[in-house]
């Protein structure tokens, strides 16, 4: 029981911030990702028996949160219009050229397609590879890397347009 | 590598750590022009998608699996306690079923069951020295005495007949020993003036105060103990 405690105590504190992460550009939403990732953790919990290869429990957690995402959507689908315009809500005020930049950047990324941006979440942040990814999502490796290039390379350009603007109002 | 599948590589994931991707940097300048920008691009676009976590988030979610199990274990606690509960109340029930309820539908039935569960317990060598007083004295309890002696008793108690008090008395009789049984009025069990078995033969004498059952051996004239009794019993109340 103490060891069982101790492995989850392990797991949340290797693994919180990046599951948080991904909950929230999966939802764009504080408040609903930290639900999801609380409702994931004691998912884990109950079925921590059951996670034999301590390597693969991120993608196992990750799993968990998205059909725990999932099954939030079955239950109020009448909500789902809230989300087709994320917000990104995020503190701006006092903040740096770093923060200022992140938070028009995340906006951007907000705005990607999911099949975009779902990919490239696992990939920067989760750390995991095509392959992995792509037997996360149920796609096939070519569509992973695909969808990869198009999300880096649609932000690319939006950060190129924005220099673009910046360059001609200043000069 | 063509500068179009080095840009789709990259874009796809700029820390490919391609062997082919080194190669197209060599001598290309614009190639490392590129790989450089989007490194560049990669650490902002890790800086953006690095939001910050809530405070608190890990020690929330241990308290929120602390409380969790629990709360689990005391509904388990409280389950084990209800099931405890159930069967100390199913067991409770089963013991006052067996012991209060009757077993035996009729006085004939138990006298035999009776009669057979101390068979043999008795010898003719007990009993030395049971007087008319000694007797009287234990039948006092059933307010019942006896005017004169019945018989050679080999033994006399106080008895449980199906749950009641009687009293037990073994007498020597011609060919086994007699076993009568003084008894108060039963209402849960029928009464049988005459009754046997491949042995054992018996006879209930109502009386207004209790009943008198004599068994004994089939060989036995009972006839002559029932009127041995009728002479000598008195009821005190």
């Amino acid at each position: 029981m103490a060891s069982k405690q101790k492995r989850y105590e392990a797991l949340v504190n290797a693994l919180h911030a990046d599951l948080y992460r991904y909950a929230f550009w999966l939802v764009h939403d504080q408040h609903v990702a930290e639900d999801l990732v609380q409702e994931t953790f004691l998912r884990a919990w109950r079925a921590l028996d059951s996670l034999k290869d301590q390597k693969a429990a991120k993608s196992w957690l990750i799993t968990i949160l998205r059909r725990e995402n999932a099954r939030r959507f079955e239950r109020k689908q009448l909500d789902m219009s809230d989300y087709e315009e994320p917000s990104i809500v995020d503190n701006v005020s006092a903040s740096t050229e770093q923060q200022l930049e992140d938070h028009w950047l995340r906006e951007r990324i907000a705005r990607l397609p999911a099949d975009y941006r779902e990919p490239l979440v696992l990939q920067v942040i989760g750390g995991f590879s095509g392959e992995e990814i792509a037997s996360m999502l149920n796609l096939n490796k070519n569509t992973v890397m695909t969808r990869l290039f198009r999300a880096r390379n649609q932000l690319k350009e939006a950060i190129d347009s924005e220099k673009l603007v910046k360059g001609q109002s200043n000069g | 590598m063509d500068e179009l599948e080095f840009r789709r590589r990259l874009y796809a994931n700029p820390k490919d750590p391609g062997a082919d991707i080194r190669k197209s940097m060599a001598g290309h300048p614009a190639n490392e022009k590129f790989f450089n920008d989007i490194n560049q691009f990669e650490k902002r676009l890790d800086s953006a998608l690095h939001v910050s976590v809530p405070d608190n988030l890990a020690s929330n979610l241990i308290l929120r699996q602390t409380l969790d199990s629990h709360r689990q274990q005391s509904k388990k606690r409280r389950w084990h306690l209800a099931v405890a509960a159930s069967v100390a109340f199913a067991v409770g029930i089963g013991v006052q079923y067996f012991t209060a309820s009757p077993v035996y539908s009729s006085t004939a039935d138990y006298s035999l069951a009776h009669y057979y569960h101390e068979q043999g317990k008795f010898d003719d060598s007990d009993g030395e020295g049971i007087t008319l007083a000694t007797l009287n004295d234990k039948s006092s309890d059933m307010n019942v005495r006896f005017k004169d002696d019945i018989g050679s008793i080999i033994a006399v108690k106080d008895c449980y007949f199906d749950g009641m008090d009687s009293l037990h008395l073994v007498i020597r009789g011609q060919y086994d020993n007699v076993t009568i049984f003084v008894i108060p009025k039963v209402k849960h069990l029928s009464n049988t003036p005459q009754f046997a078995d491949s042995k054992v033969h018996g006879l209930t004498r109502q009386f207004k105060q209790g009943d008198v059952i004599i068994l004994g051996d089939k060989r036995e004239s009972l006839g002559q103990w029932q009127q041995k009794i009728d002479d000598t019993i008195e009821w005190s109340i």
